[in-house]
């Protein structure tokens, strides 16, 4: 076990600092999981302190002179790197002191675990600090850590915002397209599969990130996730092998997912009959896929 | 804008590495580059184009051939930072998609396995040639780069001094704190203060961990967190030379203002007279003799579990000799006892002895009195020629 370090100074008693837990934006609670958070997703946090600066002065030793901070910083398991929020002066302020710290971490250099520290620190020491008072400037006189864990355990689908106006294939206006190639459905689905997304198209960009969760977005993500399993249910059924022999993909490629997702949606029905069923009468077969997908709902 | 660049898993990884580590370098280069099987970040940006993954491996190649390839390794240090800068020039990935060992698998394997061959031999540990966090030929130098910027000379540092900065989790993860490391040894290298660089290098960042537990860097500002790093790099030199430091504790002159996030509660209290004055004294104290350091180490004990030789010397400016003194005459007069000689020795309180429900005839006791720093200084060979010369005085006379 780490022994825990002895500070070589006076500590103030952990009471004289009232911490309430970190919220989000909307002021909800931070939960432990961030289910919604990935790479390009900026995380925002906030808190408000409550101290006794009297108390810390007189438990440390300290004159009324000596000034106080409050730090935030925060330190990424997948990234190992660490980063920190604005320092908090608290100054030479006396008696009962609130303070609200927030927090700002950039999604591209987190993931895993994150760990938010909150600190009260020496700033100045003053004129008269006794000898066994902090007397370093950042000196640490109190800690908390908040372990938060960013990226969600659901699975996700492949997607990449791309520029339209500098792909040739795809027309500057477009808005979304599903790339893949229905006849090679052994590749992995993170290597053959993708939705690209028009970055220059802000509105539809919005509705599609993480944690995005106004009636709009709904119904662009809803609209979007049933176009892109209609083309995805079409191609494949439109693949004679697959049809032939839907079960023969190993775990992970194109042809899994899909017959799973064939599976989920039409339990019990086999593929050949849904690959007459796209052929004979695709309303059909559309019509039960948005029944499965409850789109709009 | 940042890119996303293919995954290769390690089952693949391992694969391709056997397939070609039994032939020769110029079967490697011409096999370069390879296409297996690859995935992707499930979310991201643009997919890195295979015209930038050629010309990295022009680059590195130029690079590699200008240091000795295929023949043996030449100016390796200068390989090295250069090579750092490209890579990471090169590859405009986030943090994030540059901590996935699949990525770095991907590069090696299937772009730059003859330039990791010829760095590290064939038969080097799959380590570096695998995604590993320090050892990837690949990896590491793009971490360098990244975290230590491009304002620092990366082909002035050696290797031993790279790995002192980058395999120090609570260094490398703040890049102020690396960078200004970096800047303060390379300043000390460069003014030939440093006749053993490695061993600066080594004690100076070893100084500067041990302030880690107690010192939050976070809350220093830019300036305040390269004084501290000059401060360890002094520190460690003057050691080195056999020569003693004493650092400056606490760097601000005045109090900064409080910031407009913060205010105050109204509370209305009641304060006594006697409680004022009581108040007070506590400001006013000062080592004055021999018992004000002995209270000093007891308070520490009482207050944080245990008082070691250092953490004594962080309140009161003595040698570690004389704090060995103060401890052996609180261990004498039973005030301490010594614990961990094998491992870090510290000190702490005595445990209260149980006192019996009723009251037992007490042995007559011999009042000890406390020792002074004379009476310790006569009970073996005087370390000071003139008595007058006391740890207490040569305290005093530090302006305390």
């Amino acid at each position: 076990m780490k022994t825990p370090p002895a500070a070589p100074y006076l500590l103030p008693p952990d009471d004289v600092v009232s911490d309430h837990p970190w919220t989000t934006q909307d002021g909800k609670p931070v939960p432990e999981r961030l289910e919604h958070w990935d790479p390009f997703t900026d995380a925002e946090f906030f808190r408000t302190m409550e101290l006794d600066a009297d108390a810390v002065r007189e438990a440390c030793q300290l004159g009324p002179d000596a000034a106080f901070a409050l730090t935030v910083s925060w330190h990424s398991s997948h990234t190992r790197l660490a980063g920190e929020g604005a320092v908090i002066e608290l100054g030479t302020l006396a008696g009962l002191v609130r303070a609200s710290l927030s927090l700002h971490v950039p999604g591209a250099a987190a993931g895993g675990r994150l760990d938010i520290r909150t600190r009260l620190v020496l700033r100045h020491a003053g004129a008269d600090p006794s000898p066994i008072s902090p007397r370093r400037e950042g000196a640490i006189l109190w800690s908390h850590e908040t372990r938060i864990a960013l990226e969600g355990a659901s699975s996700r689908f492949p997607i990449t915002a791309v520029d339209f106006t500098a792909l040739v294939r795809f027309p500057d206006t477009g808005s979304w397209a599903v790339e893949w190639n229905p006849e090679d459905l052994e590749v992995p689905v993170l290597g053959g599969l993708r939705l690209v997304v028009n970055s220059s198209d802000e509105v539809l960009l919005g509705a599609l990130r993480s944690g995005s969760n106004d009636s709009r977005s709904g119904v662009v993500k809803s609209f979007i996730m049933f176009d892109v399993a209609r083309s995805l249910v079409y191609g494949v059924l439109g693949n004679e092998r697959f049809v032939a022999d839907p079960e023969s993909f190993e775990e992970g490629s194109i042809g899994r997912m899909l017959f799973e997702l064939l599976a989920v949606c039409w339990p019990g029905t086999p593929v050949a009959t849904l690959s007459a069923r796209g052929q004979d009468d695709p309303a059909r077969l559309e019509t039960e896929l948005q029944a499965h997908l409850g789109v709009l709902r | 804008m940042t890119v996303i660049v293919p995954r290769l898993d390690r089952d693949s990884a391992t694969e391709i590495l056997a397939h070609h580590r039994g032939s020769e370098l110029d079967l490697v280069s011409a096999a370069m580059p390879l296409s297996p099987v690859v995935t992707y970040s499930p979310v991201g940006g643009a997919r890195i184009e295979r015209a930038e993954l050629e010309n990295l491996r022009f680059a590195m190649l130029e690079l590699a051939r200008d240091h000795g390839m295929p023949g043996p390794p030449e100016r390796l240090q200068e390989f090295e930072g250069r090579g750092a800068r490209l890579v990471r020039d090169l590859l405009p990935m986030t943090p994030h998609e540059a901590s996935h060992e699949e990525v770095w698998s991907f590069l090696t394997c299937c772009w730059l396995l003859d330039i990791a061959f010829w760095r590290f031999g064939r038969g080097a540990d799959e380590a570096r040639f695998i995604g590993h966090l320090n050892r990837n030929t690949f990896r590491r130098m793009w971490w360098r780069g990244e975290i230590l910027g491009p304002q620092v000379d990366l082909t002035r540092l050696g290797e031993d001094e790279l790995v002192s900065i980058m395999e120090r989790p609570t260094i490398a993860s703040d890049r102020r704190l690396a960078r200004s490391v970096a800047r303060e040894f390379l300043a000390r290298v460069e003014s030939d203060a440093a006749a053993e660089r490695m061993k600066l290098m080594r004690e100076g960042t070893k100084r500067l961990l041990r302030l880690t537990p107690f010192v939050a860097f976070s809350g220093l500002g830019d300036g305040e967190v390269r004084q501290l790093a000059s401060d360890a790099f002094d520190a460690a030199a003057a050691g080195i030379a056999g020569k003693a430091f004493a650092a400056p504790v606490g760097t601000s002159v005045s109090a900064p203002p409080p910031s407009p996030e913060v205010t105050g509660i109204p509370t209305m209290t009641i304060v006594t007279p006697k409680q004022e004055v009581a108040h007070a004294g506590v400001h006013t104290r000062r080592a004055e003799d021999f018992d004000e350091v002995a209270q000093a180490a007891l308070d520490i004990a009482r207050r944080t579990g245990r008082v070691t030789n250092m953490a004594l010397r962080e309140v009161v400016p003595i040698t570690s000799e004389e704090a060995r003194e103060v401890f052996q005459a609180l261990i004498a007069r039973g005030e301490l006892i010594r614990r961990g000689v094998a491992k870090g020795t510290h000190y702490v309180l005595p445990e209260p002895s149980v006192q019996p429900a009723t009251p037992q005839p007490q042995p007559p006791q011999r009042s000890i009195p406390p020792p002074t720093w004379r009476d310790i200084g006569s009970a073996r060979p005087p370390r000071h020629p003139q008595p007058a010369e006391t740890a207490l005085r040569r305290l005093l006379r530090r302006g305390r």
